[in-house]
Order: structure tokens, then C-alpha cells, then sequence
């Protein structure tokens, strides 16, 4: 329950940044996640703060410790890797009161914490097994166990999911936040999975090439991406770049691949470059009405993809890009289905289409 | 197949046979088949001071080669999985290059050294002549299974409050036990065989494979068939040892 701070934290290794003056403060008992592409820094940065790796310049604060140069065993840090890395010679238990032995815990003490942490995991019954005998949800449960047991400053989690099934992994999702949550340990999450960080973080920091993009919460960075790249890599979106037409006063014109489109908040001045990103889920896809004066952007379906509770559109507009959109199917409110080279109507809400200033 | 297969066996196989055959005379002489059977070679090689007086510095000097050729070994194991890799390759090479050298050279230049520090004659020289060809079994044996160990492992025990050294103890080598088991008794049955570079650094010592020869240049009698067969017996009693435990000699692989 300690607030960490990461200050300036860089990793060179001869000319090359792996991580690039990173900062970052986590509150006590904060869930937050580095979240980005294979090689962003963010596995990089989550060593430095276990402690496996020695930062090449910056400051690493855990409680009101400095960190840098405290060895991996002195920082009460509690880890779970990809693999789980339980001991396979050793029993769940024994797996469990590793810590404990090394911090020289009493037996009595240890046959305590470990029963307690057995049943906040679920695990009492399998307390004997051997970690092969386990099932991938019970070895991660029993790594959470013995990552949690010893009361870590900070709990670190470097992609804890990645070895489990899909079912598995959204149900173990829903169960380590509530854990989190229930020992309001301050947590920094490692992942590349964008539902992942979505659905367990209060806060997002998306990195790239060593750097931070953004940091915020959930929603902000989905919905107000500060940059191209992370509007990209989180979720699917239509991204357009162009040119700032007309201001006026809370709304702006901008033209892009020839065609124009309203932007609702704007610090844009005429004649700026800027990218707007429309987010499939956010544009209304309808019938071409002979007559009807109905606002919108003509088009033509160029493909089609079922997925079940979605199905994803390919519109290519008279004259314009070709947008994404994603149409609801679902039997209570009733969406239209369309097929290929139908001829049809986007409509784009001012405040669906965002712009980006990158 | 099966045919060349048992041609190989029989090939491999038969003069070991043929001797054990032999040392069960009750003659004076070797031959084959034996007129006669009986254990009246063992009995005397077992009663007789110079066999005996052999074995047990051979004995020595193999329990004390073994436990430090498997520390020096696994040292020099872990040095070359987790040290630079640059020059990697050629430093096992040349690490591991006694086990391919011919011992008659490698006997050579140790008695010279020997002859330098005054200690030929003696287990300070025997043990460290030893050392120079176990040790590599060691590295081999031991840094195969380093290498299929997970270093995560050994990561998971620090974060959990382990110091490297025994993050090592605890983890590291209960795991890579068959290489370090594999290692040790390749290490004792080769300095308890080992002939040629002994026969270089003793005068008046002597150790079982040295009494063997020297028997044998007086004369060929079954005593010797005795003993050989008896350290066959001890040689080939490790070997099934290694073999019971599931070893895959040099992987390291529990297999249950």
C-alpha cells in the first residue's frame, strides 16, 4: 500500500533507449498498467522496478525508499511472470512459504499466513499438489498466492494472462482486480492486451518506443487519444488525416481525402494539419431514402464481416476514404443489415469525430 | 537391423563376458571356457594386501575428486550459461578440451609440473591430475541441464526475498540434480579408472588400475580377471544408477 514514483527512469543498453526517461507516480492501492507493442519499454521498465535491472539513469521510489541499487530480494516486491515460474520441485505450500522462509518467518507464523492466503485464492484443498498437478488458472492463483503472501509493497504483474485461454482469462481478469481491490495493493500491470488494460486499470499508460504516449484513465485514453499511435492501438478506429478548413465558434471544419467533416472541440486554427480519429462503433449506417434531404456522407459497402454480436462494414464514400463501421446486431434495437455494393448513408455525430493534433 | 544391432551387442559385449566367465576358475591359469568354476580368485584378491591397499587409494582419491570436480564444475558451468556470450563457445571448447586430448599428452605435462613442484608420487598430484579430465564431464553434464532451466525461476525466488546464492541453493540446483548426479558419477568412475596419467605421476603409489598393469607384466593369472570384473561390477553398478533415475546422460531429464 505504498505509493512508487518512477523519475526519469532510463534503461540504454550502448546506443539504443529501451526505456526513455519514464515518469510516473502510482498512488496507494492504484491499479495501473503499461500497456503497448512488443519492445515498447514497458516489460523493461516493470524489471527495473522488481529490480532485475539496473536503470541507467532515474530514480525508482517505492514507500519513501529510494530503490536504485536496493537488490531484487531487499524490495518487497511482489511478482507474477507470464509462466507463473512456480518451483516445480516444491509443493503449493512450500511455493507459498518460500518468502516466508526467507524473511525467517516462524513456523507458526508461516502455517498462518500461508492457510490464509490458501483460502483468499481458493486453493486450500490443493495445498499439497505439486504445481504440474494444476490446472493454468490454479498455478497462476497459486503465483498470486505467493507473490501476495509476503505483503509486498507493490504487486507486478508482467502479462499474467498471456499462457491462459480466452475463457479462463477473462475470468481470471474479473478476479485479480477484485483481489487488488479487496488488499488495495498498488499494482502495475504489464500487458499488450488493450482489453485487458480497459477493463482492470484505473489508469492507462500507453508506452511506445521507449516512451510515454499517454497516461490517463479507461476512457480517456480510448476516447481522447492524445496521438495517432495511441489512437490506433487502442481498439479499431478510422483515422483521417487533413487540414483544418473553417473555425468557428465551438466547431471546426476540417477536409480530408476530399471530404468535409464537422469536429466538435477544437483548439484548431485554420489551415492546421490534424488527424481525426471515428470510432466504428460511433457512426450511424443507414438506408439511402430517394428523396429524403436526411444529412450524411453517400457511400457504397465494399465489404462485410460477421462477428457474431458486430458485424464490421467496409464503406467506401462517393469520392472519400473508405471508413470502418461497426453495425449492432442485435434483435432488440432494429439495425438494418446491409449487403455488399448496397448503397448507403454514414451519418458521423459532430462529437464522434475526434480530432488529434500530433 | 536386429541383426547388425545384436552383431554390435555381442561385439561390444563379449570380452567383458568372456572375463567374467574366466575370473570364475578354480584353475591357475586363464582360459575359456573354464575346466572348472569357483570364486577362488575373489577370495584371494579380497585377502590380498597389494589389491586391497590399491582399492582403498583408489577409493580415496575418487571421493575426493568427485565432490570437487562437481563444485568447480558447475562453476565453471554457470559461468558459461549466464557470463557473456562472446567467446562463449570457444571457452567451453577449450574447458572441455581434456575429454578429447590424448591423456598420454595431457600425462605428460602434468609430470612435468608434478616433477616441478615435487609432489608426484603423492594425492597432491593425483588429484588434481584427476581433476583436469572430470571436470569437464561436470561442465557437460551440468550445463545441459542449465540450459534448459528457466532462469524466471531463479528470478521468482529473489523477488520473493532469496539473495542470488540462495535463490541457487533452493531453486536453481534441486532442479538441475540429474546433471549435478550425472556429473559426480562420471567423475568417480573416471578417476577410478583412470590409468594413464596416474601410471605418469606414480612411482611406489598405487592405485587399482596401476596394480592391475603391474600384476599383469609379471604374469597372467585370474587374480586379475577378479578384479577386473569387480570394477566392472562397481562401474557398472553406478552406470545403472544413473540409468534408474531416468537420466538422459548429459539432457538432465527427470523423466517419471
Amino acid at each position: 500500500m505504498s505509493n512508487i514514483e518512477l523519475k526519469n527512469l532510463s534503461k540504454k543498453y550502448g546506443a539504443v533507449s529501451a526505456v526513455n526517461g519514464i515518469n510516473l507516480s502510482i498512488k496507494p492501492g492504484e491499479f495501473v498498467t503499461l500497456l503497448g507493442p512488443s519492445g515498447c519499454g514497458k516489460t523493461t521498465t516493470l524489471r527495473m522496478v522488481a529490480g532485475f535491472i539496473r536503470p541507467t539513469s532515474g530514480d525508482l521510489i517505492i514507500g519513501d525508499k529510494n530503490m536504485i541499487g536496493v537488490p531484487p530480494h531487499r524490495r518487497k516486491v511482489g511478482l507474477v511472470f507470464q509462466n507463473y515460474a512456480l518451483f516445480p520441485h516444491m509443493t503449493v505450500k512450500k511455493n507459498i512459504e518460500f518468502g516466508l522462509k526467507m524473511q525467517k518467518d516462524s513456523p507458526i507464523d508461516m502455517a498462518k499466513k500461508v492457510a490464509e492466503i490458501l483460502e483468499v485464492v481458493k486453493l486450500s484443498e490443493l495445498s499439497e499438489r505439486m504445481p504440474s498437478e494444476l490446472s493454468g488458472g490454479q498455478q497462476q492463483r497459486v503465483a498470486l498466492a505467493r507473490a501476495l503472501v509476503i505483503k509486498p509493497e507493490v504487486l507486478l504483474l508482467d502479462e499474467p494472462f498471456g499462457a491462459l485461454d480466452k475463457k479462463l482469462r477473462d475470468h481470471m481478469r474479473v478476479e485479480l482486480r477484485d483481489l487488488q481491490k479487496k488488499l488495495n495493493i498498488s499494482t502495475l500491470f504489464v500487458t499488450h492486451d488493450q482489453d485487458e488494460a480497459l477493463s482492470m486499470s484505473d489508469r492507462i499508460v500507453v508506452m511506445n518506443e521507449g516512451k510515454i504516449c499517454q497516461i490517463g484513465k479507461p476512457t480517456e485514453i480510448y476516447e481522447q487519444p492524445l496521438s495517432v499511435f495511441v489512437a490506433s492501438f487502442m481498439g479499431l478506429s478510422n483515422i483521417l488525416s487533413g487540414k483544418c478548413v473553417k473555425v468557428s465558434k465551438d466547431r471546426a471544419i476540417v477536409e480530408t481525402e476530399g471530404v468535409l467533416l464537422e469536429v466538435e472541440r477544437h483548439e484548431l486554427n485554420p489551415n492546421d494539419t490534424v488527424s481525426v480519429m471515428i470510432r466504428p462503433e460511433n457512426i450511424q449506417i443507414t438506408q439511402v431514402e430517394r428523396g429524403s434531404s436526411k444529412a450524411g456522407y453517400l457511400g457504397k459497402i465494399v465489404s462485410k464481416i460477421y462477428l457474431g454480436s458486430v458485424v464490421q462494414y467496409a464503406v467506401k464514400l462517393n469520392n472519400g476514404p473508405k471508413i470502418l463501421i461497426n453495425g449492432h446486431n442485435s434483435k432488440i434495437t432494429n439495425h438494418p443489415s446491409f449487403l455488399v455494393d448496397n448503397e448507403v448513408l454514414l451519418s458521423l455525430p459532430s462529437d464522434a469525430v475526434y480530432p488529434i493534433l500530433d | 537391423m536386429v541383426l547388425i544391432s545384436s552383431l554390435v551387442l555381442f561385439f561390444l559385449t563379449a570380452p567383458l563376458v568372456i572375463l567374467v566367465i574366466q575370473s570364475f576358475t578354480n584353475e591357475s591359469y586363464l582360459s575359456f571356457p573354464p575346466p572348472s568354476y569357483g570364486v577362488r580368485w575373489y577370495g584371494e584378491v579380497i585377502s590380498s594386501e597389494d589389491w586391497q591397499k590399491a582399492t582403498i587409494l583408489s577409493l580415496i582419491i575418487a571421493a575426493i575428486v568427485t565432490p570437487l570436480s562437481l563444485v568447480f564444475g558447475t562453476l565453471v558451468a554457470f559461468g558459461l550459461e549466464r557470463g557473456p556470450r562472446s567467446g562463449k563457445q570457444t571457452l567451453q571448447a577449450v574447458m572441455i578440451s581434456p575429454m578429447v586430448l590424448p591423456h598420454i599428452v595431457l600425462g605428460l605435462g602434468l609430470f612435468k609440473i608434478a616433477l616441478q613442484f615435487n609432489i608426484a608420487d603423492s594425492l597432491w598430484a593425483f588429484v588434481p591430475a584427476h581433476l583436469t579430465i572430470t571436470i569437464p564431464f561436470v561442465i557437460v553434464t551440468v550445463g545441459a541441464s542449465l540450459q534448459t532451466f528457466n532462469v524466471t525461476l531463479e528470478e521468482a525466488a529473489r523477488s520473493l526475498g532469496a539473495s542470488r546464492f540462495w535463490a541457487v541453493w533452493y531453486v536453481t540446483l534441486p532442479i538441475i540434480r540429474p546433471g549435478l548426479i550425472a556429473g559426480a558419477i562420471f567423475s568417480f568412475i573416471i578417476s577410478f579408472d583412470e590409468f594413464i596419467i596416474t601410471f605418469f605421476l606414480a612411482t611406489f603409489q598405487r592405485t587399482l588400475p596401476l596394480e592391475m598393469f603391474s600384476t599383469l607384466m609379471y604374469q597372467v593369472k585370474p587374480s586379475i580377471a577378479a578384479v577386473s570384473a569387480l570394477t566392472l561390477a562397481v562401474t557398472a553398478i553406478l552406470t545403472a544408477l544413473l540409468m534408474f533415475r531416468g537420466q538422459v546422460v548429459g539432457g538432465g531429464k527427470i523423466i517419471k
